[in-house]
């Protein structure tokens, strides 16, 4: 029974990195970076095999240093060569399959399921314990003058310029994060699922979006830094009970998964706006 | 203070679209200047000040800042010395950052490179509290107010604090007033008067609103058709009423075209 | 409103952590979980099921499978349905496919037998030497195609390695056949896609290049193409020679694989062995030597299919005409 809201939990978690990354690159620096799928999938690969040669913590730090050197790329596509955004974002994430495939040695997948992870205890209480100091770190770095720089990059960006801070450089800054902690999800998602597949970032950034868009319609819209950040966590609790739930109590069969989540995410979306709407005059 | 040389700019060379915005401007703007600026649509105004502030690289000629040139530098490091007010009062604030961090932001151009890892501290707020009192807004009570719920006017006095909170050289202003009500206009207009006066700093205004133009200042440009047609000095603003200044307007236009019919 | 919500999202929580089935008293639970939505996985986990009708209705006991899972080939997903399933207290989970296998050798952790189908490649995937896990692996005989290559055309001089490196049971095929071929010193030239219309283009490129032959292992990649590809190749009068019937049947020139329908009631045999006490062996590598021929395309390049009568069994198919 606990198993359910146990696994339910530590794939909350795990995602939830990449919520907050998505919220910085696209809620704060208001940047749509497709980086992400490659990106998740390139943090897996780097630390399944550090831990396949014994050294489980140091593969979640390279996953995630890995991670930052992927939103560099993306970055400087966009900064130094003029490429817009969102199809940097592609370039990089298409030029990472080959990169994930040259990591794990050109093979499509490979498992630890004999080999040490971080997971050494109780997985759900480290994972938790990861989410909040990570949350913790972003919300202090947030309020840093760096990090306000780089809340003005997407919010009023010529205003940036007027206060002589780089913007080109806040976007690099920004985007090297948010790729770090996507980075920092995958490579913990290796440890904890034990297995990395090439075809593990399929949809990623898709299950980011909604999980972010769900925690803002939770806390009704952006109403300040923490609590946004905290919605990223909620937002993913809530995804994975309501995957729980469906394949648990079969009243609708699996078949119709994507589509009930699809369902599920609109409805999310669409009741406070519904609610908005009835006291509107049109 | 400011020495601009010789500058050109065309946009769109070789194409359909080719426009001639300034020709050959040279411009002496010596320290503690208060130069307004008037010309008909399209006279190259807003072009002038987008190639000293740095938005748009120039044709040719240079630019000289307390006798540095600054022609290679781009915006975001001419923002240190050069400050910028635009007619449109939301364009110089972040509107889903506080008063208070737009403020904190505004003021790392004192900071620059030092300190990008330390918060607001209580001394800082204390100061921009201070420096908001002076604005007699009551803004200094809404330090943590989203400042995309502050109202045009109040939005425009904040930019004018932001863009002064380190005192620039060079205060370009255009036509920062032209969006606000009468009284909002002349109250930011009073401010930026103090301000500029407190601080001694070098400004460049530009305006259609003559009377303003007349009265404020030490001296007048007039600018048509991207070139400096007339200007102004203290003795002649000084003698003049604001009906003279606009025959002598009218004639600067005239003149020109006169001059093209030849 | 927001009452309303919470509420109902209590209540979708509580019955999820009180909605775990009881296990049927006289009988036995499997779960049964695919990795995703395809034809040959399909068609294992149909033959699964069915062989599990015919135990119970044989032996007399009853065998509740349920709804066969499916994991949308999402990891994340995959754990989550192994968690309920471990919840659901089953007897046994029949994982098909690579990464289903690993993520509920995971979930189980000991607690629940492991008898995964069709792996082709086990030993890599990591699922050897672990005691609550065996199962089935329809590892294809390379060598054996290789040699029906040759048995029809001894003269091959270049060959065409058609292939996605995506696909986690193509790496150790590809790499048999090229030892092999180096051996024999035929030039190899290999083309590797990830979609279907990089499939595509590299098909043409090997036609392009003018191959002798083609050879595909149990790629699912190149499968789902293989329709289109077929035709091409029939064109070309290339011989594409590939890992499993599904090729054939959609236009591949011959097969000698595993019957996966067979493979899928070994493994349901294995795992109700398993389920009754049964000792947990490493894998069982299913027995290929089914030879599948495409008659249309022995008639396009003029080759009878009696040429492979000493291989194996011969099963002669025609194109799928939908």
């Amino acid at each position: 029974m606990s198993y359910i809201i146990e696994t339910a939990l530590e794939l909350a978690c795990v995602y939830s990195f990449v919520t907050l990354a998505l919220f910085l690159s696209f809620r704060i620096l208001d940047i749509a970076d497709l980086t992400t799928d490659g990106c998740f999938v390139l943090g897996m690969c780097v630390s399944i095999v550090c831990t396949l040669n014994n050294h489980p913590l140091l593969g979640i730090l390279l996953g995630m240093a890995s991670g930052g050197l992927a939103g560099l790329v993306t970055a400087l596509l966009q900064t130094k060569l003029g490429v817009p955004s969102i199809l940097a974002g592609i370039i990089t994430n298409t030029a990472l399959y080959t990169i994930n495939l040259m990591v794990m040695g050109f093979s499509s997948n490979i498992s630890i399921l004999r080999n040490k992870t971080i997971f050494n205890g109780n997985k759900l209480i480290l994972l938790i314990l990861i989410v909040i100091v990570v949350m913790i770190l972003l919300r202090y770095f947030l309020s840093t003058r760096l990090g306000l720089s780089i809340r003005a990059t997407g919010d009023n960006i010529d205003m940036v310029a007027a206060s002589s801070i780089n913007p080109k450089a806040c976007i690099l800054i920004g985007l090297v994060m948010s790729n770090m902690l996507t980075g920092l999800g995958g490579a913990l998602a290796g440890q904890l699922q034990k297995s990395a597949d090439i075809n593990a970032g399929n949809g990623i950034v898709t299950i980011g979006l909604a999980t972010l868009i769900i925690g803002e319609t939770l806390i009704n819209g952006k109403k300040s830094i923490t609590r946004n950040i905290i919605a990223c966590l909620i937002g993913n609790i809530i995804y994975r009970l309501v995957y729980a739930f469906i394949l648990q109590t079969h009243i609708i069969p699996i078949e119709c998964l994507k589509l009930m989540t699809a369902l599920i995410i609109t409805l999310a979306i669409a009741l406070p706006y519904l609610k908005d709407r009835k006291k509107a005059l049109c | 203070m400011l020495k601009i040389d010789n500058i050109s700019k065309t946009f769109s060379i070789g194409t359909v679209n080719e426009k001639l915005a300034l020709s050959d401007i040279n411009l002496d703007v010596n320290t503690g200047d208060f130069i307004t600026i008037i010309g008909s649509n399209g006279a190259g105004k807003s072009t002038l000040f987008n190639l000293i502030s740095g938005d748009f690289k120039l044709d040719n000629g240079s630019i000289i800042l307390d006798g540095v040139d600054i022609t290679k530098r781009c915006d975001y490091q001419r923002s240190k010395y050069i400050g910028r007010l635009f007619q449109d009062p939301l364009r110089g604030t972040a509107p889903h950052m506080t008063i208070k961090e737009n403020l904190a932001l505004a003021y790392m151009r004192a900071d620059k490179n030092k300190k990008i890892f330390s918060c607001i501290s209580k001394k800082d707020e204390e100061f921009f509290k201070e420096e908001l009192k002076k604005l007699d807004l009551n803004l200094e009570d809404r330090m943590d107010t989203k400042v995309g719920l502050l109202s045009g006017g109040q939005r425009q006095a904040l930019t004018l604090l932001m863009a002064t909170i380190v005192p620039p050289k060079v205060l370009l202003l255009d036509e920062h007033t032209a969006a606000l009500d009468p009284i909002m206009a002349e109250k930011i207009m009073d401010l930026t008067e103090r301000i500029v006066k407190e601080n001694r700093i070098t400004c460049l205004m530009i305006t259609h609103n003559l009377k303003m133009a007349l009265a404020t200042g030490n001296r007048t440009l007039i600018m048509n058709k991207g070139r400096i047609i007339k200007e102004l000095d203290e003795t002649t603003k000084k003698n003049m009423n604001l009906n003279e200044l606009l025959s002598v307007f009218k004639e600067s236009l005239n003149d020109d075209r006169l001059i093209l019919e030849e | 409103m927001k009452k309303i919500i919470s509420l109902f999202f209590v209540a979708m929580l509580l019955v999820t952590l009180l909605g775990c089935s009881k296990k049927a008293d006289d009988g036995y639970k499997v779960a049964v979980v695919k990795q995703l939505d395809h034809e040959s996985l399909d068609e294992i986990a149909k033959a699964i099921c069915d062989e599990f009708d015919v135990i119970s209705q044989r032996d007399g006991v009853s065998i509740d499978y349920g709804s066969v899972y499916s994991g949308q080939n999402d990891q994340s997903v995959l754990q989550q349905i192994g968690s309920g399933v471990r919840s659901d207290g089953v007897d046994v989970i029949v994982p098909i496919a690579t990464l289903a296998a690993q993520t509920m050798t995971l979930v189980s952790d000991g607690d629940i037998p492991v008898v995964f189908a069709a792996i082709s490649d086990p030993e890599t995937a990591g699922l050897t030497d672990i005691d609550y896990v065996t199962g089935t692996s329809d590892a294809l005989n390379t060598k054996q195609i290789m040699e029906m290559m040759f048995k029809v055309n001894p003269d091959i001089k270049k060959v065409g390695l058609l292939y996605s490196m995506s696909e986690a049971n193509s790496k150790k095929s590809i790499d048999g056949a090229k030892a092999y071929l180096k051996d024999k010193g035929v030039e190899i030239i290999e083309a590797t896609g990830n979609t279907d219309d990089e499939i595509k283009q590299a098909a043409t490129s090997l036609i392009a290049s003018k191959v002798d032959a083609v050879f595909t292992p149990t790629d699912n990649v190149v499968m789902a193409s293989e329709l289109t590809i077929a035709q091409d190749f029939m064109d070309a009068k290339i011989p594409h020679y590939t890992g499993a019937d599904s090729f054939v049947k959609s236009g591949a020139f011959v097969t000698c694989g595993v019957n996966y329908t067979e493979l899928g009631k070994l493994t349901a045999d294995l795992a109700y062995s398993i389920m009754t006490g049964g000792e947990v062996t490493d894998y069982e590598v299913v027995p290929g030597g089914v030879i599948t021929v495409n008659t249309d395309v022995c008639e396009s390049l003029g080759i009878s299919p009696d040429i492979f009568l000493d291989f194996g069994e011969i099963v002669e198919v025609t194109t799928i005409k939908d």
